[in-house]
């Protein structure tokens, strides 16, 4: 993979287009960018990048340390930053984790399939207080969910984002990373932390076309999986094949990477408004994950509405209900056990007393 | 002597001078819980607020440049219990509304104000009801819009008429021409195939907006909606306040200004439902304390609308320090107590 272009007479980066005529892979302007620099900016965005890498308009610009001194002069005004609540890189999401139950949803899907617009739907649903069963409690990243929301970042037409990046301080392009919320549960009175992946459709187009899997790895991590589809497609007759098509070997490409975990899939037609999802198409996918071991459920989602009989949000509620409810019991804390004998001792006391 | 600072919170005319003005002439009356020894000794700012409200005016915006260095903290010394408490220096750094929405549109904010921040352990968040700077969050109709424009950058699916393919051509898309028998059966199929790729698409092309009212919602999104800024101020409070000194959470006060603006019967339900109906993300996020400790309560100054000329009138050659009420939800009802130090006695822990 290269980066962005050097030749200062070149408008590649703004139109994609060579005017030396060189093909873009292969251009000796554009610097390769080496797998170890993007995890070291992956895990603090100071990376050692290599010398004489730059690249325009990205946090990374600011990282050549090697070369010394400043690239860009310092602001006029630079006052201090309070933290930013936008979207949080794969360390704060792990530390999260960490600290306190949180639900990780994996989201796949292809471009257009309704992934952005599922995450707006619950944001706004949560904003009106119309999510049902659930209310907003809090979120560490409020300020990315109105981005979205405003649609104020866009992905970077042509050149989405590569990696999940650490995202603190305010900038002109959106970013990967993961979405939180914190919901309150009225049956329960419980709080439910959960992160959602902001992530453009190419990642999973390039999962289903070369297996580009390693920026996915955290999928590994998730307790359950959203594979989002476009319910118009498998309602037209001309798209059904190749939806179906994508949709079968991202399941296959998901079992891969998986290894051997094998979380709860919903398979989440979006555009319900517009078409019902058909029963049959559900089925054969259902069956066809179910041969990568995979129990799948169907949850299909209208997250705006253009039919007056259908509201907005139709089903959004309801999925993050189900996918709160697929995980798994919480453990007893300290069960008592039956004291055997070679028990440590510890143990051992507690079954006696 | 204890010392406590304590920081008011709000965007720009969210009623935080009208209510320093009206909390002065509480204590120059020395009514309430919070009582002050005497009055300090700089209180130009102060007295240019209570000026107006003495002459049952509202205090005018605070239009201030927020580079200019001289701030205008005021200090003073008061004792909580009516005047029996121990006595206590508190300091209020005046933070002008202008900087504390830049705060929320570039997450910046001077480093002093950091620093004054971090030595508050309580803090009065001011909500104006009513207020039409108040941004409400965006409906369906306009999230609509704003994605479909959104989506279409998205969507790398050529959406290729394929109605075109398929009827008999050749390598080159060329029409074979032997197809003499085709139009008959070929016309309906094609018009059908047609009006199947097309009509997903019909239903965005249909103009919601006029082309003018979209235009105005897609260029609103400058600022957030309103329960949103509360909520990003409610995060700067969490991580900036200091400990209490006995170790205790900080307090904050959220303090919903123009109360008596409100219709009687969401009074009636108290400043929490209130909050509930119009920022329910607010609400959601008070609901869960966290490093913080909530209080809500509803605040009139004067008890009515200055701005309305028959309200005003009926105040001639009243002491306004007789009037106004605070809010508060107590055994189960609400009460409006005469007493407007409570949002500030409860934030510094009385």
């Amino acid at each position: 993979m290269r980066g962005a272009c050097t030749n200062t007479n070149c408008t590649f980066n703004a139109t994609r287009s060579c005017v030396v005529g060189n093909p873009p892979e292969n251009c000796p302007h554009r610097p390769e960018l080496t797998d170890e620099g993007d995890e070291l900016e992956e895990d603090n965005g100071l990376g050692d990048v290599d010398a004489g890498v730059e690249e325009e308009a990205t946090p990374r610009a600011l990282a050549p340390v090697s070369v010394g001194g400043a690239v860009l002069t310092a602001p006029d005004d630079d006052l201090p930053f309070l933290p930013a609540s936008r979207t949080l890189g794969i360390e704060q999401a792990n530390a999260m984790m960490e600290s306190r139950p949180t639900c990780m949803v994996g989201i796949v899907g292809l471009a257009g399939a309704g992934k952005t617009a599922a995450l707006v739907s619950a944001y706004l649903l949560l904003s009106k207080d119309q999510f049902d069963g659930y209310s907003y409690a809090d979120s560490d990243t409020l300020r990315a969910f109105e981005e979205i929301t405003g649609a104020s970042r866009t992905w970077q037409k042509g050149s989405p984002p590569e990696q999940i990046t650490s995202h603190t301080t305010l900038s002109n392009d959106r970013e990967a990373g993961f979405l939180h919320l914190r919901l309150w549960r009225h049956a329960d009175d419980r709080l439910l932390d959960v992160l959602l992946p902001d992530l453009p459709g190419e990642w999973s187009q390039a999962l289903i076309g070369r297996n580009d899997a390693d920026r996915l790895l955290f999928l590994r991590s998730a307790s359950v999986i959203w594979l989002m589809v476009d319910g118009r497609q498998f309602a037209n007759d001309h798209k059904v094949p190749r939806a179906r098509f994508d949709a079968q070997v991202l399941i296959e490409r998901l079992a891969d990477l998986l290894e051997d975990r094998r979380p709860k899939i919903f398979l989440v037609p979006t555009w319900q408004d517009s078409q019902l999802f058909p029963q049959g198409e559900a089925d054969d996918l259902s069956a066809y994950a179910g041969t990568f071991g995979f129990e799948t459920e169907l949850a299909p989602v209208a997250s705006f509405s253009w039919s007056d009989d259908m509201e907005p949000g139709h089903g959004v509620a309801k999925l993050f209900d189900r996918s709160l409810c697929a995980l798994p019991p919480p453990a007893e804390f300290w069960p008592d056990t039956e004291a055997e004998e070679g028990d440590r001792r510890l143990q051992a006391f507690r079954g006696r007393a | 002597m204890i010392d406590g600072s304590i920081i008011l919170v709000g965007g720009p005319a969210s009623g935080k001078t009208n209510y320093i003005a009206r909390l002065w002439l509480a204590f120059q009356a020395k009514k309430g819980t919070l009582r002050a020894d005497h009055l300090p000794e700089n209180v130009e700012y102060v007295n240019e607020a209570v000026s107006h409200v003495l002459s049952r005016k509202f205090a005018p915006r605070s239009e201030r440049n927020m580079e200019e260095s001289a701030r205008r903290d005021f200090t003073l010394s008061v004792r909580g219990d009516e005047g029996a408490g121990p006595a206590r220096n508190l300091t209020v750094p005046d933070i002008t509304g202008e900087l504390w929405k830049r705060a929320l549109e570039t997450y910046e904010l001077p480093q002093e104000w950091i620093d004054a921040l971090a030595g508050c352990s309580s803090a009065i968040i001011f909500i104006r009801a009513n207020s039409k700077l108040n941004r409400q969050p965006m409906d369906w109709v306009t999230a609509r819009e704003v994605l479909k424009g959104h989506e279409d950058d998205d969507d790398d699916d050529t959406e290729e008429d394929d109605a075109d393919y398929g009827l008999d051509e050749d390598e080159d898309g060329e029409q074979i021409a032997r197809t003499v028998v085709r139009p008959l059966a070929g016309q309906p199929a094609t018009t059908e195939v047609k009006a199947l790729a097309v009509s997903p698409e019909e239903g965005p092309t249909e103009p919601i907006l006029a082309d003018a009212e979209v235009h105005a919602t897609s260029t609103q999104d400058v600022g957030l909606p309103a329960q949103v800024g509360f909520c990003e101020l409610v995060r700067y409070l969490t991580v900036t306040l200091g400990e209490r000194p006995d170790g205790s959470k900080p307090r904050v006060a959220v303090v919903v200004t123009a109360w008596d603006t409100i219709h009687p019967d969401t009074r009636a339900a108290g400043p929490a439902k209130y909050l509930q109906d119009q920022f329910p993300m607010l609400a959601g996020r008070l609901r869960v304390p966290g490093r913080l400790e909530f209080g809500v309560f509803g605040m009139s100054i004067v008890g009515g609308n200055l701005r309305n000329a028959a309200f005003r009138r009926s105040l001639k050659r009243r002491n306004l320090s007789d009037l106004g009420y605070t809010a508060v939800m107590r055994d189960g009802g609400v009460a409006e107590d005469p007493d407007v130090t409570l949002p500030l006695a409860w934030a510094l822990g009385d």
